[in-house]
C-alpha cells in the first residue's frame, strides 16, 4: 500500500541514522513522511519506579520493603546493583536490543504529592500549574498547527478515559478515539467529492482552500486507514487488554500516515489510577508492568518490521513516584522521583542518569535529578522540531538521550 | 403437547431454533379477553394512537377481513391457530412457520385475501402482479414476493423462506419420524425438561449456535467486568457448555411463568462461577426478606472470599476502580487482608433490598428521590462486628472529611437504640438549611450500620435499616426453601412505579435531553412506562445451577 | 500588534466600495475600505441582490441556521426590517427561558446537562440571535466548570449572559464581575487585601475590557487591589468590607479608583474596550479570513462606545454593506455548534442534546469548559483531517446515518412539508436548504443522484464549502 509517497520517504534515509539528525534544518517544505511522531504513555496513579527498576543490591531497600522487596535472585539484573521487576520480561529483551532507555531520577522542584497537582503539573509542565490554561502537549499542537497549514491534526489521544489535560490546547482541536474506525469518514462519503464549478469566492477565500486541502487528506487518510485497519500492513503478535489495543490503534494511525505528531495514551483507567497502590500493590503493581511493558514491546516490534520505529519516539511518565517504605497496608504511598521509560526514535538503550539515592530523601521519597521540563525540551525542541522555550514558558537544558 | 409435537415432525432437524405454540387457547384468552383490550385502552399512548390515520386503516382492514370471512377478529384467529404454531430456523437464513388450523375453508379464505390485497398493492405501485401458484404433485403452492413459498395442507399453513426450504417441509412431513426436528435427542430432552403443562416452548440447539463464529467471540468476551461476572455467574458458563436450551411458557391463574433449561453438556462450571456458586448438593442462596415498603429484593448465594482469592486469574486487567477499592479497604480495615482476613469472616448468603424510605421532614423530598438500599451479609464470627463498625466509622469519616474539603455539609453520627441494639447512623443536618438547599440528593442517604444476630446490616437508610433488623430479629435466621438456588429476584411492579412516578419530573427532563423529546413527548414517553410497570404485581427470578441442567424461572404477575 | 504588521505588508488607503484587498500568502488580509460605506445600511438594488443566498448569509450568522419559512419571510422583508425583527424582543421569549431555566437549575448540576441545555436553547429558542450573542459572550467570560468546581454556578453565569447579550455592556460587565462563576474561575474566591489576586485582574483586563497588549503589569497589581474584599463562599457572592484595601488605585493612568465599581466603571468606557469587542464582532459576524483596518475597526468601536448599546451596535454590523458584501460570504468556518445546530434547525427537528454536547466537546467545543481566555478556537484551527472526518460522522449520525439522534431529522418530510414531493425537487429543495449559494452550480447532481433523500443530504454535508459560515 505504501508504494507511493510513504515508501520513497522512507528509503531515503539509511537505517540507524538518528531521524533527528538527518531532519536538521526542518523546514516545513519538505516531504512530510519523514516527520517524527512522539507518543506518550500517561501511568494515572503514581508508579512505584522502586520496584520498576529495582536497587536490589541496597540495603536501604530491603529495610524499606519487607514485603513488597524483589531479591537479587528474582530480579531481571540490569547491572550488579539494579535490575528489571521479574513480570518485566518484555522490557529486558527490549533493553537488550538496545531499544529502551531508562531515564532515572525525573521529577520537579516543589512536585505536589496530590494526584490531581502532581498529575497537573506535568500535564502543564509547570510546577505550579494553576497559572496555566493549556497542557505542554495541547501548546506543542498549537505550535504545529500555527505552522503554515497541512491541514493534518496535529494530536490525538488515543483511549477510552477523558482526554488528559496535557492535551488541552489554545487553537488546536485535539480529539479523543478509542479505535481506528472513528477516523474513517461515514459510508457513502469515502468517494470522490464532485467538484462544485469554481465560483468567485473559491479564488478569494482562503477558508475555502483550506477546507479543499483538508477534504483531500481526509478522503486520502479514509483509505489508508481502511487498509491500515483490515490488515494489509497490519501484524498480529499484540496481546490482549485495552493498553495493547490502544498501541495498535496507534501504529494503524501511524501506518495510515494521517499526519498526526503527538500521539497520547494512558494505561491505570484514568480516576485517582491503577498505580495508586496505597494497599495490597504486589499483585496489582506486577499486572500493570507486564501490561506496560508487553504492550510496548510490542509496538515497537510492530513499527520496526516496517522500518517506522526511527520515526517514532516514545515516552512514558506518571505524576509520581511513591515512598520508598512501604506502609503498615503492604503498599507504598506518593511520593516523588521515578523512572521514565523511552524507547524508538534511535534513542540510546541502557540507563541513564543515576539512581536516586535511598538514604538521602525528600519526605521519605527520592529525589529527583533530571527536571522532567528537560525531557520536555529535549522531546519539543530536538524530537519534534519546535521552539521547546515558547511551549514551557522558560528555556531548559537539553537531554542527550540519542545513539549516535 | 400433541400438537407440538405433530407440527414438529415437518421440521427436518436441520433447525437450529424453534418456537412453537402448544396450547394457543391457554396464551390467547388473555389477550384476546375484553378486560385486556380496556388495559390497552387505558394506556396513556391510546388516544394519540387511536386518532392517528395508521390506527384507521389497520381497523378498516380488519373490518374489511371480518366481513370477507365472515367471523369476528377475535374469533377467527381462535380458529385459525388451534391446532398450535411453530416457528422453526436453521442456518443460512432458511425458516419456516406452520400454523394449524381447525376450519380449513376459512383459512383459505384469509389468504385468498391476502392475495389479492398483495396484487391489489402492487398495481397501486405500479409494478407486477407478485403473486404467483403453480401445482406440484397436486399440491398448490403460492409465492406473494417472488421469493418466500408457501402452501395449504391437511387444514396447515406452511409458510417457508424459499422453495427449497418448502420442499424440504413437504418431504419431512410426508417421510414421518426419521430426520425431523421432532425426533432428535436435544430437541426431546428439551420438550421433557419443560414439561406437558408448557402452552409454548422455545428451543435452541446451541451446540451448533456456538459454532457460528460471531457467537463464539460474543461468548469469550464476556468475562470482562468483574462485577458483572460475580452477578452473573454461571450464565455465561452454561450458554458456553451446554448442548441445548429451551424455554417452556406457563399460565398460572394471573401470572406468565417462562422457565429456562439449559440441558446437559454443562460439566461443572468454570470461570468465575467455579469460586462463587454453591457446591453441588449443598447450600443455597436464603429467601428473600419481605419488609414493609419493600420494592425489590435480591438474594445471592456467592462466595466471595473464593471469588476474590481467585481475581489474578479472573480478571488480570487492573482497573482504576479496583485499586481504589482495595486502597480504601486497605485503610478502613486497618491492613487486615482483604481476602483473607475480610472476606473470609463473611458468609456466602447475600440479601439485598430496595424499600422506599422515609426523609427528613425538615429537608423536604430530594430530588431525584431514590429508594433506600440495604445490604445484609452474614457473619461467621461475632468478634468481626467490631472490626467491621471501626471500618464503617472511618468510611464515614472519610466521607465526611472529602465533603468538608469541597465545602459541603457533612453527616453527624449517631447510635441509636432499636429494639435493644445499638446503630450506628450517620445524618446529614437540617440545621440552618437555606431554602434553595432544601429537596438536595443528599438526604436520600443515611447511612446506618446495624448487626442483629449474626447478620450486619449496611443500609442507605435509617428507615430501612431498623425494618431489616425487626425482620431478622422476628424470622428464623437460616433456612433452604430455595432449593439449591443460588439468586433469587423478586419485584414490586407496584411500588416500582410509584417511586418512577415520585421521580416524574427528572425522568421526563431527561427523555428530552436523551431523546429530543418535546415536552409533551417526553411526558407521553414516561407516562406509559409508568402505566406499563404498573401492570406488573410481582415480578420474580430465580437462578439454579450446580452438576445437573441449570435452570432460570421468571414469573411475572399481572394486575387484575 | 499584528495588524500594523499587516498593514506595513498590505496597506491600501484608497476606499473601493465592496472590495477586500488581495491576499499574500500566509497573512490575513486587511480590509480597507471607507468606514463611512462600510458600516451603512445595506440596501438592496442593482448589484446589491438581496436574495435567498443573501437572507441565507445574514440568518446563518445572526441565528444558526434557519428555515425554510424563515428564509422566506426574511427574503419578503428585507435585510434592515429582518435585522430590526431579529434584535426585538418577542412575548413568548420570557416564557421560554423561564422555562429553561428552571430545568436547568433543577437538574443535577453537571457539565454535560449544562451542554445538552444550552444546546436545547439554540434549536428551539423564539430568540435565537439572543443565544448567538449569548454564545459570543461565553467566549468573553470564558469561566471553565472545572475550574470553578460547580456547574450549577456556570449555569447560572450563562443565564446573566443571556439576560444582557443585548442590553448595555457596562451592565454585563458588571453583572459578570459579580457572578460566583467568573470569580472562582480565575482563583478569585478570595481577594484579601494581603494577598490580591493577579489571575483575576489579568482576566479582567486581557481578556474581559481591554484586551491584549495594552494594560501593564502596574494596571494588574492595581486592579486586582481594586477588587479587593470579594469572595464566594459556598457559591455565593459576599463582600467583606476589612479585606478590601481603601486606597486609590491607578488604573490605566486614571486616578481614583476605589472599589469594583470605580474600576468596572473604567474600564468599560475605555476606548480599547471598545476595539477589544469591536474585533470579536468582526470575526463573528465579518469575517475570519480578513482583518479591518485600524479606521473601520475604530469606526465600530465608536458605535458601540457611544453608549454601550450592543443590540444597536449588533444591528448595525448585521445590516452593514460590508456584513452583505460577497467578501464576507463564507469568511467563517462553522464551529461544532455552528455545524450541528444550524444543520438541525434547518432540518426543524430537536435532536437529543445529551449526547450532541459530547460529540461537540470530541470537536474541541465543549459549552462548559472554554479551553482559553480566547474562547474556542476558529477558522481554519476547526478543520483538520481527524475533524473533518469527525464532522462528516457527526452530519451524518444527525441525519439518521444511524440511530444515535434517533433519527430526530428527516429531509423528506422537511421536504414534504414545503410541497417538494418528487425526487427532482425535493433533492433542490434540500440543496437550497443545506446549499443557498450553491443551490444553481449542484443542479446537474440533482438529477441523477442515487440513493434516497438522507443519503442526498449526507452527500451535501460532506462537502467541504458545508463546513463554512
Amino acid at each position: 500500500m505504501r508504494t507511493g509517497l510513504g515508501a520513497c520517504a522512507l528509503v531515503s534515509l539509511a537505517p540507524g541514522v538518528p531521524r533527528f539528525l538527518a531532519r536538521a534544518g526542518a523546514s516545513a517544505g519538505r516531504a512530510r513522511r519523514d516527520d517524527t511522531i512522539l507518543v506518550v504513555l500517561q501511568l494515572s496513579g503514581g508508579n512505584d519506579g522502586l520496584n520498576t527498576i529495582i536497587p536490589f543490591a541496597d540495603d536501604a531497600y530491603a529495610r524499606s520493603r519487607p514485603t513488597l522487596r524483589w531479591t537479587g535472585d528474582q530480579v531481571l539484573k540490569l547491572t550488579d546493583e539494579l535490575g528489571l521487576h521479574p513480570r518485566l520480561e518484555a522490557f529486558r529483551r527490549l533493553h537488550d536490543a538496545g531499544r529502551l532507555a531508562v531515564m532515572q531520577g525525573v521529577g520537579c522542584p516543589r512536585l505536589s504529592r496530590d494526584h490531581d497537582d502532581a498529575m497537573r503539573a506535568w500535564h502543564v509542565a509547570d510546577p505550579d500549574p494553576d497559572s496555566r490554561e493549556t497542557g505542554w502537549a495541547g501548546r506543542a499542537a498549537d505550535a504545529l498547527s500555527g505552522l503554515p497549514s497541512t491541514g493534518e491534526s496535529p494530536a490525538l489521544f488515543v483511549g477510552s478515559i477523558p482526554r488528559p489535560f496535557s492535551l488541552n490546547a489554545a487553537r488546536a482541536v485535539v480529539p479523543s478515539v478509542e479505535a481506528v474506525e472513528s477516523l474513517r469518514l461515514p459510508s457513502g462519503m469515502s468517494g470522490e467529492a464532485s467538484r462544485l464549478p469554481a465560483g468567485p469566492e473559491r479564488r478569494v477565500n482562503p477558508l475555502i482552500e483550506h477546507v479543499d486541502r483538508v477534504s483531500a487528506i481526509a478522503r486520502n487518510s479514509d483509505g489508508l486507514i481502511r487498509e491500515a485497519a483490515s490488515g494489509g500492513g497490519t501484524h498480529g503478535g499484540y496481546p490482549d487488554f485495552p493498553l495493547a489495543r490502544d498501541f495498535r490503534t496507534v501504529a494503524q494511525l501511524i501506518r495510515a500516515e494521517v499526519g498526526v505528531r503527538i500521539y497520547f495514551i494512558e494505561l491505570g483507567g484514568g480516576g485517582i489510577g491503577g498505580f495508586d497502590n496505597h494497599a495490597n500493590q504486589a499483585g496489582n503493581h506486577d499486572a500493570l508492568l507486564e501490561q506496560m511493558a508487553t504492550g510496548m514491546a510490542a509496538f515497537v516490534q510492530d513499527l520496526a518490521r516496517d522500518g517506522l520505529l526511527d520515526r517514532v519516539l516514545l515516552m512514558t511518565f506518571s505524576e509520581f513516584g511513591r515512598t520508598v517504605a512501604e506502609n503498615g497496608r503492604r503498599g507504598t504511598d506518593h511520593g516523588a522521583a521515578a523512572p521514565v521509560f523511552l524507547a524508538g526514535g534511535g534513542v540510546r538503550g541502557g540507563l541513564h542518569g543515576v539512581h536516586p539515592s535511598l538514604t538521602e530523601l525528600d519526605q521519605g521519597a527520592l529525589k529527583h535529578h533530571v527536571d522532567f521540563r528537560e525531557l520536555y525540551a529535549t522531546t519539543l525542541e530536538t524530537w519534534l522540531g519546535l521552539d521547546a522555550a515558547t511551549i514551557l514558558g522558560d528555556a531548559f537544558p537539553t537531554l542527550d538521550l540519542w545513539a549516535t | 403437547m400433541a400438537a407440538g409435537e405433530s407440527l414438529s415432525r415437518g421440521v427436518p432437524d436441520a433447525a437450529i431454533f424453534s418456537f412453537e405454540v402448544w396450547r394457543p387457547q391457554a396464551l390467547l384468552d388473555p389477550l384476546l379477553d375484553p378486560a385486556m383490550t380496556e388495559r390497552v385502552e387505558a394506556l396513556p399512548v391510546w388516544p394519540a394512537f387511536s386518532a392517528s390515520p395508521q390506527f384507521r386503516q389497520l381497523t378498516d382492514g380488519v373490518r374489511f377481513i371480518e366481513m370477507a370471512i365472515d367471523a369476528d377478529w377475535r374469533k377467527a384467529t381462535r380458529e385459525l391457530t388451534a391446532g398450535g404454531m411453530l416457528f422453526a430456523a436453521a442456518p443460512g437464513e432458511r425458516a419456516v412457520l406452520l400454523v394449524a388450523t381447525e376450519n380449513e375453508e376459512r383459512l383459505r379464505k384469509l389468504h385468498e385475501i391476502a392475495g389479492q390485497i398483495t396484487r391489489s398493492e402492487a398495481r397501486k405501485a405500479g409494478r407486477e402482479d407478485p403473486v404467483r401458484a403453480e401445482e406440484i404433485d397436486g399440491l398448490t403452492r403460492w409465492t406473494f414476493n417472488g421469493k418466500e413459498a408457501h402452501t395449504i395442507v391437511d387444514g396447515r399453513l406452511v409458510a417457508a423462506s424459499d422453495p427449497a426450504t418448502l420442499d424440504a417441509v413437504l418431504r419431512t412431513m410426508k417421510a414421518g419420524e426419521a430426520g425431523t426436528l421432532a425426533a432428535s435427542a436435544p430437541y426431546r430432552a428439551a420438550c421433557a425438561a419443560v414439561g406437558d403443562e408448557a402452552v409454548a416452548m422455545a428451543y435452541v440447539n446451541l451446540r451448533v449456535l456456538r459454532s457460528a463464529p460471531a457467537v463464539a467471540q460474543a461468548l469469550a468476551g464476556s468475562n470482562e467486568n468483574p462485577l458483572a461476572a460475580l452477578l452473573v455467574a454461571g450464565l455465561a458458563t452454561g450458554l458456553k457448555q451446554a448442548d441445548w436450551l429451551a424455554v417452556g411458557f406457563y399460565i398460572e391463574g394471573r401470572a406468565l411463568v417462562a422457565r429456562t433449561v439449559l440441558g446437559p453438556g454443562s460439566g461443572p462450571a468454570d470461570g468465575p462461577a467455579s469460586v462463587v456458586l454453591p457446591p453441588a448438593g449443598r447450600a443455597g442462596a436464603l429467601p428473600n426478606f419481605a419488609v414493609p415498603g419493600q420494592i425489590a429484593a435480591l438474594s445471592l448465594f456467592r462466595d466471595l472470599h473464593r471469588f476474590y482469592a481467585a481475581k489474578d486469574e479472573l480478571f488480570p486487567a487492573r482497573t482504576s476502580g479496583l485499586i481504589f477499592f482495595e486502597n480504601m479497604m486497605g485503610i478502613f480495615f486497618t491492613g487486615r487482608d482483604l481476602t483473607d482476613e475480610v472476606l473470609a469472616r463473611l458468609g456466602p448468603e447475600i440479601r439485598l433490598v430496595v424499600a422506599r424510605q422515609d426523609y427528613p421532614a425538615a429537608a423536604g423530598a430530594p430530588e431525584p428521590e431514590l429508594p433506600g438500599f440495604a445490604l445484609v451479609l452474614p457473619l461467621k464470627d461475632r468478634e468481626f462486628k467490631l472490626i467491621l463498625e471501626e471500618a464503617w466509622q472511618k468510611a464515614l469519616g472519610l466521607v465526611n472529611f472529602t465533603r468538608g474539603q469541597k465545602a459541603e455539609p457533612g453527616l453527624i453520627l449517631d447510635r441509636p437504640q432499636h429494639r435493644g441494639l445499638t446503630m450506628t447512623v450517620a445524618r446529614f443536618s437540617t440545621a440552618g438549611l437555606a431554602p434553595e438547599d432544601r429537596g438536595d440528593t443528599r438526604f436520600n442517604f443515611q447511612p446506618t450500620l446495624a448487626m442483629p444476630a449474626d447478620f450486619a446490616i449496611l443500609s442507605s437508610s435509617e428507615s430501612l435499616a431498623r425494618k431489616l433488623v425487626d425482620a431478622v430479629q422476628a424470622g428464623p435466621a437460616t433456612g433452604l426453601p430455595l432449593g439449591g438456588s443460588h439468586t433469587a429476584l423478586q419485584l414490586d411492579g407496584g411500588r416500582l412505579a410509584e417511586v418512577l412516578r415520585a421521580n416524574h419530573e427528572p425522568m421526563v427532563r431527561g427523555n428530552m435531553l436523551k431523546e429530543g423529546h418535546t415536552r409533551a413527548e417526553a411526558e407521553l414517553a414516561i407516562d406509559t412506562l409508568l402505566a406499563l410497570v404498573g401492570q406488573v404485581r410481582q415480578a420474580s427470578l430465580t437462578l439454579q445451577g450446580g452438576n445437573g441442567p441449570s435452570e432460570a424461572s421468571l414469573r411475572i404477575e399481572f394486575t387484575r | 500588534m499584528k495588524e500594523i504588521e499587516f498593514m506595513q505588508r498590505d496597506h491600501r488607503t484608497a476606499p473601493r466600495p465592496g472590495a477586500a484587498s488581495s491576499r499574500r500568502e500566509g497573512a490575513p488580509r486587511v480590509v480597507d475600505v471607507d468606514p463611512e460605506w462600510a458600516w451603512a445600511p445595506f440596501s438592496p438594488g442593482g448589484a446589491n441582490r438581496w436574495d435567498a443566498a443573501a437572507a441565507a448569509h445574514l440568518l446563518r450568522r445572526a441565528s444558526f441556521g434557519f428555515t425554510a419559512t424563515e428564509r422566506q419571510r426574511a427574503v419578503a422583508e428585507g435585510p434592515q426590517a429582518t435585522v430590526a425583527r431579529l434584535l426585538q424582543p418577542v412575548p413568548e421569549a420570557a416564557d421560554f427561558d423561564g422555562q429553561f431555566d428552571a430545568w436547568e437549575e433543577h437538574g443535577a448540576g453537571s457539565a454535560a446537562e449544562l451542554a445538552a441545555w444550552w444546546l436545547r436553547r439554540m434549536l428551539e429558542s423564539p430568540r435565537p440571535l439572543v443565544e448567538r450573542m449569548t454564545l459570543f459572550w461565553r467566549e468573553c467570560f470564558p469561566a471553565r466548570t472545572d475550574r470553578v468546581g460547580e456547574a450549577g454556578l456556570v449555569v447560572r453565569q450563562v443565564q446573566q449572559l443571556r439576560r444582557d447579550a443585548l442590553g448595555r455592556f457596562d451592565v454585563l460587565l458588571r453583572n459578570q464581575l459579580h457572578q460566583p462563576a467568573v470569580l472562582l474561575a480565575w482563583g478569585g474566591g478570595q481577594n484579601r487585601r494581603s494577598q490580591p489576586n493577579h489571575q483575576l485582574a489579568r482576566a479582567l483586563l486581557h481578556g474581559f475590557t481591554v484586551g491584549p497588549g495594552v494594560a501593564g503589569d502596574r494596571d494588574v497589581t492595581e486592579t486586582a487591589r481594586a477588587l479587593t474584599g470579594w469572595f464566594v463562599r459556598r457559591g455565593k457572592l459576599q463582600f467583606v468590607e476589612r479585606e478590601q484595601d481603601p486606597a486609590p488605585k491607578c488604573v490605566l493612568e486614571q486616578d481614583g479608583v476605589h472599589n469594583l465599581d470605580d474600576l468596572l466603571t473604567g474600564l468599560a468606557h475605555h476606548e480599547a474596550t471598545s476595539r477589544h469587542v469591536a474585533r470579536r464582532l468582526w470575526r463573528t459576524f465579518i469575517s475570519e479570513v480578513a482583518d479591518p483596518s485600524p479606521t473601520l475597526l475604530q469606526a465600530l468601536a465608536d458605535f458601540l462606545a457611544a453608549d454601550r448599546d450592543l443590540a444597536a451596535t449588533v444591528g448595525r454590523v448585521l445590516s452593514s454593506n460590508l456584513f452583505h458584501a460577497p467578501e464576507s460570504r463564507l469568511a467563517r468556518a462553522k464551529s461544532p455548534v455552528e455545524l450541528a445546530v444550524g444543520l438541525a434547525r434547518g432540518l426543524e427537528g430537536v435532536v437529543p442534546t445529551e449526547p450532541l454536547a459530547g460529540a461537540l466537546r470530541e470537536l474541541g467545543q465543549d459549552l462548559a469548559n472554554p479551553p482559553s481566555l480566547d474562547g474556542w478556537p476558529r477558522g481554519t484551527d476547526w478543520i483538520n483531517g481527524a475533524t473533518l472526518a469527525l464532522r462528516c460522522r457527526l452530519t451524518a449520525s444527525l441525519l439518521g446515518a444511524n440511530d444515535r439522534y434517533k433519527r430526530r431529522l428527516d429531509p423528506a418530510a422537511v421536504a414534504r412539508r414545503h410541497w417538494a414531493v418528487e425526487d427532482g425537487p425535493a433533492r433542490r429543495f434540500i440543496a437550497g436548504l443545506l446549499f443557498p449559494d450553491l443551490e444553481t452550480a449542484a443542479r446537474p447532481e440533482w438529477r441523477d443522484f442515487a440513493g434516497d433523500l438522507r443519503d442526498w443530504a449526507i452527500h451535501l454535508t460532506a462537502r467541504p464549502e458545508y463546513q463554512l459560515l
